[in-house]
């Protein structure tokens, strides 16, 4: 029951959130300078044509009757239409949605996996050689630009050595074989700098864990090491892991843009950098509004889940 | 006994023969050894498909409400427009077998093919010509609708003849209808899926082309297949006119370049039309890949605002365009691929100047610092200042250079800097995104702009667009006074006399160099490979006017 209220509490300060995202990209976009009608139109049209398309997409009104429309639009749940493909927003974030979610899905997966895999190991091996050679790739990994990682590991496994395709998403649903097969290279570029900090923050945490008293206790007990390590430390350990997988959710939306647009990854990061380009307002502001909803929901689910790994946690 | 013997011996003769015959009926075929001086008969996959790679998805295949070039390639294949330009640019049969123009130019009637058919199967009449044409000119905002000029009236007076009024003569309005922007559509579909058509139902999107589109995976991949009955493609380009000799068309959307080649490379894209410049050496050395050099009729230039000070100045004008080195350009900005041009139009394009020597000759503008000084010299500009910049009256020779953020603009825009440097001239860069860059020279705060311009479609015409005064704010950004020009180019659009409009050509290109209101940078030439098993691809005016890929033959593995 109090965690039915608490999620309702943290669904209901979405909306705040979700509106201030609204207006502040709405904004920033229509300040910039660039006119959609132009890039419509061509950079050759005649005022006249171009005239005609402000007034057919709601462009000569004033902004804020603009803003207006479009968020009333928006609560009856329709996002516009594309200015470019005339297709509606929703419609098109529905096609490019999965694709994106799917990629994240598995590459977040693949980084918290080995990453915390990896962190244990080298905080079981502190201050051996593996442990620095672990935390030099970690932070190799932190450093270097999603489209580095992309190319780096497009030269080595699929053009090298050919065991992936380059590019492009197979036909067939999300989960089969030859989409996972050309999926594995993109999301392992966007895993690899979650994979890394999430090294580095279980190495970190499970040392800190290690020092407790309930384990120095345990030890006293008799135990094995490796029961006190893996039952007793690890879970108590993981805690701040989990919070910061919930973040790392927006750094692999963010990634996406440019690992999608180098894989040839049809998913809404790489129609977002299309969109920017082409000033196609409504799909921006669609696209943005919707990464955002996913964003809260993953970290509300993050924070619901400290409950179950913590039983000192209270929603009250 | 000798008789009998003759008789024996013919009878003997007899039998051998007809067994013999009967033998060699029966015996099997004795190949012959092939002729080893004889090139063997190459054996073709006509079920084979082809994958062409393209960098942007169209954004949408109504092809009468963009320019898209995605949009354009896809229906030279989908599509046929009433003619078709041939290897010199006039106009050729298509959709309409014959044409007679009235002689005061306002009336242009077309004889329609009584075999022609929509992919649905539906008959293609005069009445679906009109109402396809109608269309064009409801389209709200449709970027192109207005090259057919002022039309008075459309109507197909029979079920084979159409016929196109005009308000008054326009002999641009051929660019426009033998391009894909006038190819003939199904308006019976477009009225049934109203706003959606040409972005959702593939099904929907019918053409008479020698493809069909049979499955659009938006900014991932488009299958095209081949149209069993097409049989009209335009002769005058083609010694196939259909069907087409490989069965599919996937066009796969890879906008990354280094991702678009390394799937050349691997053979998984049969065909890439603009090979970037980095990944031409790994593309020439691929064993597979065939190359083929595109010289398109496009041009980069510096455009200057006629009315911002100093450059109002006639001799500044042409002091900069003396001190700029082409050659070096096309070197550093295009690696080598291309020419310096010294005209608008490229030499062996169509209404190129067709006198000998050429009637602008002695205007054409070459590098030149020694005559580029001399001409500040003469206007004043005498002072130099601590920093090398030349003076005059307290004013300081300076101006705004305005470039789109692309590395190649930005290098080719740091390049003119440094040659008006030398001649004493500071040119501050104003670099931004394409977007606002356009933006900007529309609003006519600009004093120099650089920017490329594609003519294929348009030809000479473009010139009209981008000089006219009634072309300001843009295309005509360059607010360059000249009633003699004014009124060549005004002539150039109605004068039924083709010597005339080329004579008007000619003289505008004289004026351009006289008055210096843009100064020619480079012609770009492109790459573009192909998979040696493909045979005949046509891929040589490929960026600007994509082939009907009826010739293309894959060879069997």
């Amino acid at each position: 029951m109090l965690m039915a209220s608490y999620i309702v509490r943290r669904l209901l300060q979405m909306v705040p959130v979700l509106i201030l995202v609204s207006v502040f990209v709405f904004f920033i976009l229509h300040i910039a300078p660039g006119n959609p009608a132009l890039m419509i139109a061509g950079p050759d049209a005649s005022i006249e044509v171009i005239e005609e398309i402000e007034a057919e997409l709601g462009l000569d009104l004033p902004l804020y009757e603009q803003y207006l429309r479009w968020a009333g639009n928006v609560v009856r749940g329709d996002l516009g239409r594309s200015l470019r493909t005339r297709i509606p927003v929703t419609e098109e974030l529905l096609e490019y949605m999965p694709n994106t979610l799917a990629l994240a899905f598995v590459s977040i997966t693949i980084s918290s996996i080995l990453g915390i895999i990896i962190g244990v190991i080298s905080a079981v091996r502190q201050n051996t050689p593996l442990d620095t050679g672990i935390v030099f790739v970690a932070v190799s990994g932190i450093s270097a630009p999603s489209f580095v990682r992309a190319l780096l590991l497009m030269w080595v496994f699929a053009i090298t050595f050919e065991w992936f395709p380059i590019s492009g998403r197979p036909a067939g649903p999300l989960f089969s074989l030859p989409v996972l097969h050309a999926m594995a290279l993109p999301a392992l570029a966007l895993a690899i700098g979650g994979m890394a900090s999430l090294a580095r923050l279980s190495r970190s945490s499970f040392l800190e864990v290690l020092r407790q008293d309930y384990v120095r206790t345990a030890r006293a007990k008799g135990l094995s090491e490796r029961v006190v390590q893996y039952k007793h430390a690890l879970k108590n350990a993981m805690l701040p892991v989990i919070t910061i997988l919930g973040f790392r959710l927006g750094a692999m939306f963010g990634g996406s843009v440019i690992v999608e647009t180098v894989f040839a990854w049809p998913g809404v990061g790489r129609r977002i950098i299309g969109a920017i380009g082409t000033r196609d307002f409504p799909v921006i502001q669609g696209a943005v509004l919707m990464l955002a909803t996913v964003y809260v929901l993953v970290n509300l689910l993050t924070d619901i889940s400290y409950a179950y790994v913590d039983p000192r946690i209270r929603y009250d | 006994m000798s008789l009998l013997d003759d008789r024996r011996l013919a009878l003997v003769c007899a039998l051998i023969f007809a067994v013999g015959i009967i033998g060699m009926a029966c015996a099997p075929e004795v190949e012959e050894e092939p002729d080893p001086t004889e090139p063997e008969e190459p054996e073709y996959d006509f079920d084979a498909g082809i994958v062409i790679s393209r960098g942007e998805e169209a954004e949408t295949l109504d092809i009468q409400n963009t320019t898209h070039a995605s949009a354009n390639t896809t229906w030279e294949l989908l599509g046929d427009s009433l003619v078709i330009f041939d290897e010199e640019g006039n106009p050729s049969p298509l959709i309409a077998e014959d044409w007679d123009v009235s002689d005061d130019g306002l009336v242009y009637t077309f004889y329609i093919r009584d075999d022609v058919t929509f992919h649905s199967g539906k008959e293609l009449t005069a009445h679906d010509v009109e109402a396809s044409f109608e269309r064009w000119l409801s389209v709200e905002g449709s970027p192109t609708r207005g090259d057919l000029g002022e039309v008075e009236s459309l109507e197909a007076t029979d079920d084979y003849t159409f016929e196109i009024r005009l308000e008054e003569p326009h002999n641009a309005i051929w660019n426009v209808l033998a391009s894909p922007y006038g190819t003939i559509l199904n308006v019976e579909n477009i009225d049934e899926e109203g706003d959606d058509w040409g972005t959702a139902r593939a099904e929907l999107i019918d053409g008479t082309g020698p493809f069909m589109l049979a499955d659009w995976r938006r900014d991932d991949q488009m299958v095209l297949e081949r149209n069993e009955d097409y049989v009209w493609g335009p002769e005058a380009l083609y010694e196939n006119t259909g069907p087409a000799n490989i069965k599919e068309i996937t066009f796969r959307v890879i906008p990354e370049e280094t991702t678009r080649a390394a799937e050349i490379r691997r053979g998984n894209i049969h065909i890439d039309t603009g090979v970037p410049s980095a990944e031409i050496p790994s593309i020439k050395e691929a064993e597979h890949l065939v190359t083929i050099m595109n010289r398109p009729p496009s041009l980069s230039f510096l455009g200057i605002n006629c009315e911002a000070a100093p450059l109002d100045d006639v001799k500044i004008r042409k002091a900069l365009a003396h001190a700029i080195n082409r050659e070096e350009i096309v070197e550093v900005v295009r690696d080598g691929m291309g020419d310096p041009p010294y005209s608008f139009l490229r030499p062996g394009t169509p209404g190129y100047c067709p006198h000998d020597p050429l009637c602008f000759e002695d205007e054409i503008i070459r590098y030149d610092v020694d005559q580029a000084i001399e001409l500040l010299e003469e206007a004043g500009w005498t002072e130099v200042d601590d920093d090398g910049i030349r003076m005059k009256d307290g004013e300081r020779l300076e101006s705004t250079l305005s470039i789109s953020d692309t590395e190649t603009a930005v290098v080719q825009g740091e390049l003119v800097q440094s040659y008006a440097r030398e001649i004493g001239m500071d040119i501050e860069l104003n670099t931004m995104e394409l977007a606002a860059l356009f933006e900007h020279l529309r609003a006519a705060d600009h004093e120099m702009f650089t920017m490329g311009v594609g003519y294929g479609r348009r030809g000479p015409d473009t010139l009209y667009w981008y000089h006219h005064p009634g072309q300001r704010p843009a295309p005509n950004r360059f607010y360059l006074e000249h009633d003699e020009m004014t009124e060549l180019l005004e002539l150039s659009r109605v004068t039924p006399d083709e010597e005339e409009r080329q004579e008007a050509f000619c003289r505008i290109e004289q004026i351009l160099l006289e008055e210096v209101p843009w100064i020619y940078l480079t012609y770009r030439d492109y790459l573009a490979a192909h998979d040696e098993k493909l045979e005949n691809p046509q891929l040589e005016h490929a960026m600007y006017t994509f082939p009907k890929l009826l010739e293309v033959k894959v060879l069997s593995e």
